[in-house]
């Protein structure tokens, strides 16, 4: 099953992949597991509606309790009120929780392999980029890959210290680049072709990376 | 619909079948089976929020919970000395030893300098895990059938602590007095506690051999 080259961007000829990051197993749960959680970590969390304890006003009994042949009321800021408050509304809050590292790790491993497997990982040349950025050159690297995944979704790994790299491909159409530091498998998933950087397919194979 | 690995991405990952639950949504009328009264049967304190008795209450009967004594004495785990009602000890594995230099004699204050242990309130036990080379004299509260046999196998000795190593409170207080005189640095408390601290100074070299050492295993061996 697995495939243990993968063609190499900004020079000629293909590169071996090792390392146990690039020969795991697919595990669909897993990786569901672990991609819900980081989106749900994306989420901004930012909305919420006032309960009825916090929406203003609604301090004096609307109607006396007995007599009126209406039904009693202690306050117009109840939710059954028009501009009352609201039952169990959204709140501020982070939407993620915590997934196990060991977890994390093995489906990162689970999503560089699919694409290690189905051929779908390319490597970039460290040079290609070390003296400047470019993104006229970014554009020829992605053309220059075979041409199924050429106007595909690509994801584009780079260490940190690889500022020209992120430079280059930033402003290109669907193409996310992110940092070996910080992968996450959703985004690794994003992409329906990956592309490490020479310095980051090192890191992979050389240890596990803890994202 | 299942996609092959060659299409999978990021929008097509499903949990695996069986581990995701569809929330039971009640009162939300009757062709939904829980509608009316929500699945809480009929009128009644239970069938009000937060309804029900709390748990352990017998309808104003003294409950079980209280009316049980508590308990307490001998026949709680960590209230004895090492001994026919006490086994609680701290496992510390031959192979942990591993790191000493031949001929050191290691006992429980030098396995807590050298990071093994935390404290040393507890007896400690010695388990046969890993693998020992070095030749040691340990002095320990218990030693397992196989950590015998990998010490001795190494040339080393197994001494046993006789009678109850110091505990609880006694052992936080005998810490704490070996700190002060070990940062005054005087030598003469330092004796004096030696030979009042039951744990230096009754260690007596038991010198069963391997064969026999499951008969004199560390539960029974305070009896001598």
């Amino acid at each position: 099953m697995a495939k243990t080259t993968a063609p190499k961007l900004g020079a000629s000829g293909t590169i071996d992949i090792n390392g146990d990051a690039f020969a795991a197993d697919w595990n669909e749960h897993l990786v569901w597991h672990v991609v819900r959680n980081e989106l749900a970590w994306r989420r901004q969390g930012t909305h919420a509606v006032k309960s009825r304890g916090k929406v203003a006003g609604g301090g004096a009994k609307p109607w006396r309790q007995k007599g009126t042949g209406r039904a009693r009321q202690g306050t117009t800021r109840a939710p059954q009120w028009r501009g009352g408050g609201v039952v169990f509304g959204p709140q501020v809050r982070q939407h993620g929780g915590k997934v196990n590292k060991k977890e994390r790790v093995k489906a990162l491993h689970a999503a560089l392999s699919l694409h290690a497997n189905r051929g779908s990982l390319a490597v970039l040349a460290d040079a290609t980029f070390a003296e400047a950025p470019s993104t006229k050159k970014a554009a020829e690297v992605r053309a220059a890959w075979a041409f199924e995944f050429a106007q595909k979704k690509i994801t584009v790994i780079c260490s940190t210290e690889q500022e020209n790299v992120w430079k280059s491909f930033r402003n290109l159409s669907d193409i996310i680049v992110v940092a070996s530091s910080d992968i996450d498998v959703a985004d690794v998933l994003w992409g329906r072709g990956l592309v490490v950087t020479e310095t980051v397919l090192a890191q992979l194979e050389g240890r596990d990376v803890d994202a | 619909m299942t996609v092959g690995l060659e299409d999978k991405g990021l929008h097509d990952l499903s949990p695996a079948k069986g581990s995701t639950k569809v929330r039971k949504r009640v009162g939300r009328g009757p062709g939904s089976g829980t509608g009316k009264t929500s699945g809480r049967g009929q009128k009644g304190q239970k069938s009000r929020s937060g309804g029900g008795p709390r748990p352990g209450f017998e309808g104003g009967q003294m409950p079980i919970y209280m009316r049980i004594s508590k308990l307490r004495g001998s026949n709680k785990k960590m209230s004895m000395p090492m001994g026919p009602f006490r086994t609680h000890t701290i496992p510390v594995n031959v192979g942990q030893l591993a790191q000493f230099e031949a001929g050191t004699t290691v006992d429980a204050a030098l396995l807590k300098q050298a990071g093994v242990l935390r404290h040393t309130r507890h007896p400690v036990k010695v388990l046969g895990e890993g693998e020992l080379t070095v030749k040691l004299t340990v002095i320990a509260g218990g030693f397992s059938a196989q950590a015998r046999e990998k010490i001795e196998a190494a040339g080393g000795t197994c001494q046993l602590l006789e009678g109850p190593a110091p505990h609880g409170r006694q052992a936080v207080k005998l810490e704490k007095q070996a700190a002060y005189e070990a940062s005054k640095g005087s030598a003469a408390p330092k004796a004096e506690k030696a030979a009042k601290a039951p744990k230096a100074a009754k260690a007596e070299t038991t010198e069963a051999p391997a064969t026999d050492a499951p008969a004199d295993a560390p539960e029974t061996s305070d009896e001598a």
